[in-house]
Protein backbone atom coordinates (compact mmCIF):
# COMPACT_ATOMS: atom_id res chain seq x y z
CA UNK A 1 0.00 0.00 0.00
CA UNK A 2 1.30 3.38 -0.87
CA UNK A 3 2.28 6.29 2.04
CA UNK A 4 0.41 9.35 1.45
CA UNK A 5 2.40 13.37 3.13
CA UNK A 6 -0.27 14.70 4.99
CA UNK A 7 1.39 17.44 4.74
CA UNK A 8 1.06 17.73 1.00
CA UNK A 9 -2.46 16.79 1.36
CA UNK A 10 -3.50 19.28 3.98
CA UNK A 11 -1.51 21.61 1.39
CA UNK A 12 -4.36 20.78 -0.90
CA UNK A 13 -1.43 19.04 -3.67
CA UNK A 14 -3.83 18.16 -6.87
CA UNK A 15 -1.38 15.06 -7.45
CA UNK A 16 -1.17 13.86 -3.90
CA UNK A 17 -4.38 14.16 -3.60
CA UNK A 18 -5.20 12.54 -7.17
CA UNK A 19 -2.33 9.43 -5.95
CA UNK A 20 -4.79 8.87 -2.68
CA UNK A 21 -8.15 8.97 -4.62
CA UNK A 22 -6.45 5.73 -6.79
CA UNK A 23 -5.52 3.88 -4.32
CA UNK A 24 -8.65 4.75 -2.21
CA UNK A 25 -11.56 5.01 -4.52
CA UNK A 26 -12.37 1.18 -5.24
CA UNK A 27 -12.43 0.55 -1.92
CA UNK A 28 -14.79 3.35 -0.69
CA UNK A 29 -17.53 2.81 -3.84
CA UNK A 30 -17.38 -1.47 -2.79
CA UNK A 31 -17.78 -0.31 1.02
CA UNK A 32 -20.93 2.41 0.13
CA UNK A 33 -22.42 0.23 -2.84
CA UNK A 34 -23.23 -2.29 0.46
CA UNK A 35 -25.39 -0.25 2.13
CA UNK A 36 -26.77 1.84 -1.21
CA UNK A 37 -27.50 -0.26 -4.19
CA UNK A 38 -28.60 2.29 -6.76
CA UNK A 39 -24.96 2.82 -8.90
CA UNK A 40 -25.20 6.61 -9.52
CA UNK A 41 -26.37 7.34 -6.04
CA UNK A 42 -23.32 5.65 -4.51
CA UNK A 43 -21.22 7.44 -6.87
CA UNK A 44 -22.43 10.19 -5.84
CA UNK A 45 -21.88 9.12 -1.98
CA UNK A 46 -18.23 8.23 -2.98
CA UNK A 47 -17.50 11.64 -4.68
CA UNK A 48 -18.87 13.41 -1.77
CA UNK A 49 -16.76 11.72 0.50
CA UNK A 50 -13.64 12.51 -0.87
CA UNK A 51 -15.07 16.15 -1.17
CA UNK A 52 -15.66 15.81 2.18
CA UNK A 53 -11.75 14.33 3.36
CA UNK A 54 -10.35 17.77 1.59
CA UNK A 55 -12.55 20.20 3.72
CA UNK A 56 -11.39 17.63 6.83
CA UNK A 57 -8.22 17.56 6.04
CA UNK A 58 -6.66 20.31 8.34
CA UNK A 59 -8.24 18.39 11.15
CA UNK A 60 -6.74 15.21 10.32
CA UNK A 61 -5.62 13.52 13.79
CA UNK A 62 -2.47 11.30 13.01
CA UNK A 63 -3.27 8.90 15.28
CA UNK A 64 -6.07 8.10 13.18
CA UNK A 65 -4.99 6.30 9.29
CA UNK A 66 -5.98 8.01 6.06
CA UNK A 67 -7.80 4.63 5.98
CA UNK A 68 -9.99 5.54 8.93
CA UNK A 69 -10.31 9.23 8.19
CA UNK A 70 -12.12 7.97 5.06
CA UNK A 71 -13.95 5.30 5.39
CA UNK A 72 -15.23 7.22 8.97
CA UNK A 73 -16.64 10.19 6.52
CA UNK A 74 -18.03 7.49 3.86
CA UNK A 75 -20.04 5.93 6.83
CA UNK A 76 -21.09 8.87 8.06
CA UNK A 77 -22.27 10.20 4.34
CA UNK A 78 -24.39 7.16 4.22
CA UNK A 79 -26.24 7.52 7.39
CA UNK A 80 -26.68 11.52 6.63
CA UNK A 81 -28.03 9.27 2.88
CA UNK A 82 -30.48 7.31 5.05
CA UNK A 83 -31.63 9.64 7.44
CA UNK A 84 -33.05 11.80 5.06
CA UNK A 85 -34.96 9.29 4.05
CA UNK A 86 -38.74 8.61 5.09
CA UNK A 87 -38.17 7.57 8.86
CA UNK A 88 -38.99 3.94 9.84
CA UNK A 89 -41.26 2.99 12.80
CA UNK A 90 -38.56 2.02 15.24
CA UNK A 91 -39.20 -1.51 16.25
CA UNK A 92 -37.57 -4.27 19.03
CA UNK A 93 -35.52 -5.47 15.97
CA UNK A 94 -32.40 -4.69 16.66
CA UNK A 95 -32.29 -7.44 19.18
CA UNK A 96 -33.71 -10.01 17.57
CA UNK A 97 -30.63 -11.60 16.45
CA UNK A 98 -30.69 -10.63 13.09
CA UNK A 99 -28.16 -7.60 13.00
CA UNK A 100 -25.84 -9.88 14.30
CA UNK A 101 -22.91 -8.40 12.09
CA UNK A 102 -21.18 -5.00 11.34
CA UNK A 103 -23.24 -4.55 7.48
CA UNK A 104 -26.51 -5.39 9.91
CA UNK A 105 -25.71 -2.47 12.67
CA UNK A 106 -24.27 -0.38 10.18
CA UNK A 107 -27.71 -0.72 8.37
CA UNK A 108 -29.97 -0.47 11.78
CA UNK A 109 -28.07 2.67 12.91
CA UNK A 110 -28.01 4.24 9.70
CA UNK A 111 -32.29 3.71 8.92
CA UNK A 112 -33.35 3.94 12.23
CA UNK A 113 -32.53 6.54 15.65
CA UNK A 114 -28.59 5.32 16.30
CA UNK A 115 -28.58 2.80 19.48
CA UNK A 116 -26.86 5.91 20.87
CA UNK A 117 -30.02 8.18 21.09
CA UNK A 118 -32.81 5.15 22.23
CA UNK A 119 -30.42 3.26 24.88
CA UNK A 120 -28.74 4.67 28.00
CA UNK A 121 -26.31 6.36 27.07
CA UNK A 122 -22.37 5.40 28.50
CA UNK A 123 -21.09 8.93 27.57
CA UNK A 124 -17.10 9.13 26.64
CA UNK A 125 -15.47 11.74 25.84
CA UNK A 126 -13.34 11.60 22.21
CA UNK A 127 -10.18 11.45 23.81
CA UNK A 128 -11.82 8.62 26.36
CA UNK A 129 -12.70 6.93 22.83
CA UNK A 130 -9.24 6.98 21.88
CA UNK A 131 -7.67 5.78 24.66
CA UNK A 132 -10.12 2.75 24.55
CA UNK A 133 -9.57 2.09 21.30
CA UNK A 134 -6.10 2.27 21.77
CA UNK A 135 -7.02 -0.58 24.65
CA UNK A 136 -9.09 -2.64 22.33
CA UNK A 137 -6.37 -2.88 19.65
CA UNK A 138 -3.51 -3.64 22.38
CA UNK A 139 -6.00 -6.78 23.37
CA UNK A 140 -6.55 -7.99 19.93
CA UNK A 141 -3.03 -7.66 19.26
CA UNK A 142 -2.28 -10.46 21.90
CA UNK A 143 -5.03 -12.51 21.26
CA UNK A 144 -3.55 -12.65 17.49
CA UNK A 145 0.34 -13.29 18.76
CA UNK A 146 -1.17 -16.42 21.26
CA UNK A 147 -3.31 -17.69 18.08
CA UNK A 148 -6.33 -17.33 20.47
CA UNK A 149 -8.07 -16.64 17.20
CA UNK A 150 -11.35 -19.01 18.63
CA UNK A 151 -11.73 -16.72 21.62
CA UNK A 152 -11.00 -13.39 19.28
CA UNK A 153 -14.54 -14.51 17.25
CA UNK A 154 -16.55 -15.23 20.58
CA UNK A 155 -15.43 -12.10 22.12
CA UNK A 156 -15.77 -9.84 18.52
CA UNK A 157 -19.46 -11.56 18.24
CA UNK A 158 -20.54 -10.26 21.97
CA UNK A 159 -18.73 -6.83 22.21
CA UNK A 160 -18.45 -5.67 18.71
CA UNK A 161 -21.66 -7.23 17.34
CA UNK A 162 -23.76 -7.29 20.60
CA UNK A 163 -24.62 -11.19 20.18
CA UNK A 164 -25.91 -12.29 23.24
CA UNK A 165 -24.31 -15.04 25.30
CA UNK A 166 -26.73 -17.42 24.31
CA UNK A 167 -26.55 -16.89 20.81
CA UNK A 168 -22.76 -17.79 21.19
CA UNK A 169 -23.56 -21.02 23.15
CA UNK A 170 -25.40 -22.60 19.70
CA UNK A 171 -22.98 -20.35 16.88
CA UNK A 172 -19.44 -21.45 19.00
CA UNK A 173 -19.86 -24.74 20.18
CA UNK A 174 -19.28 -23.51 23.66
CA UNK A 175 -20.76 -25.18 26.50
CA UNK A 176 -22.88 -23.24 28.04
CA UNK A 177 -24.20 -19.46 28.89
CA UNK A 178 -21.86 -19.83 32.21
CA UNK A 179 -18.77 -20.55 30.33
CA UNK A 180 -19.93 -17.95 27.76
CA UNK A 181 -20.11 -15.11 30.72
CA UNK A 182 -16.59 -16.30 31.73
CA UNK A 183 -15.14 -15.67 28.46
CA UNK A 184 -16.44 -12.22 28.58
CA UNK A 185 -15.83 -11.56 31.95
CA UNK A 186 -11.96 -12.18 31.77
CA UNK A 187 -11.87 -10.29 28.83
CA UNK A 188 -13.50 -6.89 30.68
CA UNK A 189 -10.64 -7.72 33.51
CA UNK A 190 -8.17 -7.07 31.11
CA UNK A 191 -9.14 -4.33 29.64
CA UNK A 192 -9.56 -2.70 32.80
CA UNK A 193 -5.68 -3.98 33.37
CA UNK A 194 -4.56 -2.51 30.34
CA UNK A 195 -6.59 0.60 31.04
CA UNK A 196 -4.85 1.22 34.25
CA UNK A 197 -1.41 0.56 32.51
CA UNK A 198 -2.38 3.50 30.04
CA UNK A 199 -4.27 5.89 32.07
CA UNK A 200 -0.95 6.44 35.10
CA UNK A 201 -2.39 9.71 35.70
CA UNK A 202 -6.10 8.78 36.08
CA UNK A 203 -7.69 10.96 34.05
CA UNK A 204 -9.31 8.71 31.68
CA UNK A 205 -10.79 6.00 33.24
CA UNK A 206 -11.69 7.78 36.60
CA UNK A 207 -14.09 4.54 37.75
CA UNK A 208 -11.28 2.16 37.95
CA UNK A 209 -9.09 4.12 40.83
CA UNK A 210 -12.17 4.72 42.90
CA UNK A 211 -11.68 2.63 46.41
CA UNK A 212 -13.15 -0.94 45.83
CA UNK A 213 -13.15 -0.71 41.98
CA UNK A 214 -11.33 -4.16 40.45
CA UNK B 1 -31.27 -6.54 35.75
CA UNK B 2 -28.63 -5.62 39.06
CA UNK B 3 -26.21 -2.55 39.48
CA UNK B 4 -23.48 -4.69 38.08
CA UNK B 5 -25.21 -6.48 35.58
CA UNK B 6 -26.32 -3.12 34.33
CA UNK B 7 -23.08 -1.82 34.61
CA UNK B 8 -21.55 -4.57 32.08
CA UNK B 9 -24.40 -3.76 29.42
CA UNK B 10 -23.13 -0.07 29.40
CA UNK B 11 -19.14 -0.91 28.92
CA UNK B 12 -19.77 -3.89 26.33
CA UNK B 13 -22.40 -1.11 24.26
CA UNK B 14 -19.90 1.26 24.59
CA UNK B 15 -16.82 -1.19 23.94
CA UNK B 16 -19.21 -2.58 20.59
CA UNK B 17 -19.53 1.09 19.33
CA UNK B 18 -15.49 1.84 19.85
CA UNK B 19 -15.14 -2.02 18.38
CA UNK B 20 -16.67 -1.29 15.30
CA UNK B 21 -15.86 2.35 14.75
CA UNK B 22 -12.69 2.46 15.25
CA UNK B 23 -12.20 -1.05 13.55
CA UNK B 24 -10.49 -2.51 15.87
CA UNK B 25 -9.96 -6.15 15.00
CA UNK B 26 -9.79 -5.36 10.84
CA UNK B 27 -6.59 -7.12 9.84
CA UNK B 28 -3.90 -5.38 7.78
CA UNK B 29 -4.80 -5.97 3.68
CA UNK B 30 -1.71 -8.07 3.61
CA UNK B 31 -3.39 -10.45 5.45
CA UNK B 32 -6.41 -10.49 3.96
CA UNK B 33 -4.71 -11.17 0.46
CA UNK B 34 -2.81 -13.92 2.34
CA UNK B 35 -6.09 -14.90 3.45
CA UNK B 36 -7.78 -15.04 -0.22
CA UNK B 37 -4.88 -16.92 -1.88
CA UNK B 38 -4.73 -19.63 0.85
CA UNK B 39 -1.51 -18.97 2.46
CA UNK B 40 -2.11 -18.25 5.90
CA UNK B 41 -2.69 -20.79 8.97
CA UNK B 42 -5.79 -22.39 9.55
CA UNK B 43 -6.42 -20.62 12.82
CA UNK B 44 -6.41 -17.13 11.43
CA UNK B 45 -7.96 -18.55 7.88
CA UNK B 46 -10.91 -19.12 10.18
CA UNK B 47 -11.04 -16.10 12.30
CA UNK B 48 -10.69 -14.45 8.52
CA UNK B 49 -13.28 -16.06 7.02
CA UNK B 50 -15.79 -15.25 10.34
CA UNK B 51 -15.02 -11.33 10.20
CA UNK B 52 -15.28 -11.13 6.30
CA UNK B 53 -18.01 -13.52 5.99
CA UNK B 54 -19.80 -13.97 9.02
CA UNK B 55 -19.05 -10.55 10.80
CA UNK B 56 -19.87 -9.16 7.29
CA UNK B 57 -17.65 -6.58 8.08
CA UNK B 58 -18.01 -3.77 5.62
CA UNK B 59 -14.33 -2.23 5.38
CA UNK B 60 -12.93 -5.78 4.73
CA UNK B 61 -14.99 -7.17 2.44
CA UNK B 62 -14.54 -4.02 0.51
CA UNK B 63 -10.61 -4.44 0.57
CA UNK B 64 -10.86 -7.53 -0.47
CA UNK B 65 -13.23 -6.83 -3.45
CA UNK B 66 -10.50 -4.13 -4.11
CA UNK B 67 -7.94 -6.76 -4.37
CA UNK B 68 -9.79 -9.22 -6.23
CA UNK B 69 -10.51 -6.29 -8.84
CA UNK B 70 -6.48 -5.13 -9.00
CA UNK B 71 -5.54 -8.91 -9.14
CA UNK B 72 -7.40 -9.19 -12.90
CA UNK B 73 -6.49 -8.06 -15.94
CA UNK B 74 -6.61 -3.98 -16.50
CA UNK B 75 -8.94 -4.36 -19.41
CA UNK B 76 -11.75 -5.92 -17.38
CA UNK B 77 -12.09 -2.99 -15.39
CA UNK B 78 -15.46 -2.08 -15.77
CA UNK B 79 -16.66 0.62 -17.45
CA UNK B 80 -18.37 1.86 -14.10
CA UNK B 81 -15.05 2.18 -12.31
CA UNK B 82 -13.24 3.76 -14.94
CA UNK B 83 -16.03 6.77 -15.20
CA UNK B 84 -15.97 6.86 -11.58
CA UNK B 85 -12.50 7.65 -11.75
CA UNK B 86 -12.58 10.15 -14.10
CA UNK B 87 -15.58 12.14 -12.31
CA UNK B 88 -13.64 12.19 -9.30
CA UNK B 89 -10.60 13.43 -10.44
CA UNK B 90 -12.31 16.21 -12.18
CA UNK B 91 -14.48 16.88 -9.23
CA UNK B 92 -11.58 17.19 -6.67
CA UNK B 93 -9.64 18.97 -8.74
CA UNK B 94 -11.75 21.87 -9.01
CA UNK B 95 -13.22 21.29 -5.99
CA UNK B 96 -9.53 21.43 -4.88
CA UNK B 97 -8.31 25.07 -6.50
CA UNK B 98 -11.50 26.60 -5.20
CA UNK B 99 -9.88 25.52 -1.96
CA UNK B 100 -7.14 27.62 -2.59
CA UNK B 101 -8.79 30.68 -3.21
Amino acid sequence: MSEFSIAKLQALDEGEWARLQEEYFPRIYFYVKKSIKEHQTAEDVVQDTFLGAVRGISNFKEEYTLDQFLFGIARNRIIDFFRKKKPIPISSQGDDGKNRSYLGLERFASERRSPDESAVAFEISTAKREALGKILKVFVQELWESEEFQKLKVLEFLLALGGRNKEAVAKFGIRDEKAVAGIKFRALERLRALARQMDPSHEWFEGLWKPGAR
Amino acid sequence: MSGAEERIDQMTFTLGQVWREMRVSCPHPDLLLAWKEGSLEPGASDYLEFHVNEAECPYCQAVVEDLERRGKDAAEESALLEELRESLLSSTRTFLRDQKK
